[in-house]
């Protein structure tokens, strides 16, 4: 049988029998139609999802998605669209869980986009990506929002086509949003050139040392700015600013400049093969934490977060 | 960084002052004149040069006897065809390179005084190619140059598009301690090439020219090919994905030595794992 569409319901559970219900359902389904099957959801509700469904457990792969997951950004390239690629030919049916309650506000804009941009990503694909959301821990408006990212939500065991999907686009938009400022106290370089960016790796590979992350992170975070200060140098003539400062729990690194990043997609889909550049905003997502993007036309500002 | 310089070495050295410039060429002549290198100066003021050089105290006039150091208009050198030949002008310091090392030279060590470019001279259109390509000549580790470019005479994009074609770049913010950004050096035992220092935008042409010829530029007879990257304290994606082109279409006898966890990050993003054949070894 062909279905060679791609299908994204979320679904809205209150407890764990339904969160159970609704999600075996589709991984069962999903086993005998003989998909690839990826269930990716936080370590809670792993644990027994995963004891639910021993018998058919060699067809599926797990995943904890606050580590594979943790950085929204990172889900599309590196979790869906990898599972896609490892299993090309063959219809993909995942289970992706990327908001959780705990979720930050800083985090949640990200996440939000990503719900919207799955839609985009995986049009005219042959999948089906069912995302829980948590209907009695998640707020009000967070539940709204997965009315808008989902063209089909599941209810108590309904499904029914949401009325508040939109063009995913449109909606991706809507959580392009200004960032925290960044705090008086935050080390800063500017740079403009080239010439620049060794101050700026050295810069914040001291400062990652000072804040005792270790050192493979502040590797990853330096490789990730360094990538961010590039585009910045290609783009816009006049340069920009890196600040550098700790949060709880982890280092906070931002990236500002005048230009306007108009590809909503970018840094979640990977360049054609043989495109040599563009691949900067893609690297940070993998590496970092949270990627958050706020862009408009004359200012960029891209936050990095990494934990220790 | 103008006496950190060694055979191998390729530097853009941007100056806007004609005291720093002379400064510079007498310490890189002196350097050279020292090491046994040939010196070949290829620029405007010939004569004047010597008076300058021997006002600092360089005396140069039993160098250019003997035929350790000799000079040339860019008339005579570069444009001697009439125009600027980018293929003629690689192939000559090819042919130099060779004439230092059989007159018992350690080296050929050059200066490049690219004044002439910014005049409207047949072919200067192709200078930012040229400039990542003669990298392949010094890559061999018997040449080395600095390619002497007046601040006052190009545009900043120009010069842009120029230093990016060089591993190094020295101008007046750059410390006089400090070493080369990167370096490119083909090697014989094991064959293949060892990078060192940091591969960024600023040296992404200089890279992808050295890296693209790589087997064209190694002895045929040589069977696998090692790229060494233990020094490299840093390389951007786009490096990474540059040696992974190479290693890409070399796969069966491409090793990767001296691999930091990093690097090793950087090859797996652009698909290390999925070539059958490559070896990654990581840091000792």
């Amino acid at each position: 049988m062909m279905r060679a569409e791609f299908d994204h319901p979320g679904l809205l559970y209150r407890d764990l029998d339904e969160y159970l219900a609704g999600t075996t359902e589709f991984v069962y389904s999903a086993v005998a139609a003989g998909d690839a099957v990826l269930v990716a959801v936080p370590g809670g509700n792993l644990a027994p999802l995963r004891d639910s469904l021993a018998d058919v457990a060699d067809a599926v792969i797990f995943a904890d998605m606050t580590v594979a997951g943790r950085n929204p950004g990172r889900i599309i390239p590196g979790v869906l669209l990898a599972f896609a690629a490892a299993h090309a030919g063959r219809r993909v049916s995942i289970i992706g869980e990327p908001i959780w309650p705990e979720r930050s506000d800083v985090e949640y804009p990200a996440c939000a986009a990503h719900e919207a941009l799955i839609n985009s990503v995986f049009a005219g694909r042959d999948a089906a990506i069912l995302c829980p959301y948590d209907a009695v821990r998640l707020d009000d408006d967070r539940l709204r929002d997965a009315w808008r990212t989902h063209p089909v939500m599941i209810t108590g065991g309904d499904r029914r086509p949401s009325p508040w999907y939109t063009d995913p686009l449109a909606t991706a938009a809507r959580f392009n949003q200004p960032l925290p400022p960044v705090p008086a106290g935050a080390a800063v370089v500017r740079f403009a050139s080239v010439r620049d960016l060794a101050r700026i790796r050295s810069s914040v590979a001291a400062y990652a040392e000072r804040a005792g992350l270790p050192a493979a992170r502040a590797d990853d975070l330096v490789a990730a700015v360094n990538e961010l200060a590039e585009n910045t140098i290609l783009y816009t003539p006049a340069g920009g600013v890196v600040s550098v400062w700790a949060e709880a729990g982890h280092l906070a690194c931002q990236v500002d400049d005048d230009g306007h990043l108009a590809d909503v997609l970018a840094g979640r889909v990977p360049p054609a093969a043989h495109v040599e550049g563009g691949r900067g905003l893609l690297l940070a997502n993998l590496l970092c934490d949270l990627v958050r993007i706020h862009t408009r036309p004359g200012g960029t500002s891209i936050r990095l977060h990494m934990a220790g | 960084m103008i006496d950190r310089l060694r055979l191998g070495d390729h530097a853009c050295v941007v100056v806007d002052d004609d005291a720093i410039r002379l400064r510079y060429l007498a310490t890189y002549v002196a350097a050279g004149l020292c090491d046994n290198h040939r010196v070949l100066y290829f620029g405007p003021g010939v004569e004047r040069l010597s008076a300058d050089l021997a006002a600092l105290g360089l005396d140069t006039l039993a160098a250019r006897e003997r035929g350790q150091l000799r000079m040339a208009t860019p008339e005579d050198s570069y444009l001697a065809s009439g125009s600027f030949d980018p293929a003629v002008t690689i192939a000559g310091w090819r042919s130099e390179t060779e004439s230092a090392l059989a007159a018992g030279y350690r080296g050929m060590r050059a200066i490049g005084d690219m004044s002439w470019a910014a005049r409207p001279v047949p072919g200067a259109e192709l200078l930012p190619w040229y400039e990542a390509q003669v990298n392949r000549v010094f890559a061999g580790g018997d040449a080395m140059a600095i390619c002497l470019y007046d601040r006052r005479l190009f545009t900043d994009t120009a010069l842009q598009r120029i230093c990016w074609s060089h591993p190094a770049t020295v101008d007046h913010e750059t410390g006089t301690d400090a070493e080369p950004a990167l370096r490119a050096i083909r090697t014989t035992h094991p064959p293949g090439i060892r990078l060192e220092g940091d591969a960024d935008l600023s040296n992404r042409h200089a890279l992808r020219a050295v890296m693209e010829h790589l087997v064209e530029d190694t002895p045929a007879s040589v069977g696998s090919l090692t790229v060494d990257v233990s020094r490299l304290r840093f390389a951007d994606a786009a490096a990474m994905r540059i040696l992974m082109r190479t290693a890409t279409t070399e796969a069966h006898r491409l090793r990767v030595v001296g691999c930091s966890p990093a690097l090793r990050r950087l090859l797996t993003f652009n698909g290390a794992d999925a070539v059958t054949g490559l070896t990654v070894e990581p840091a000792a």
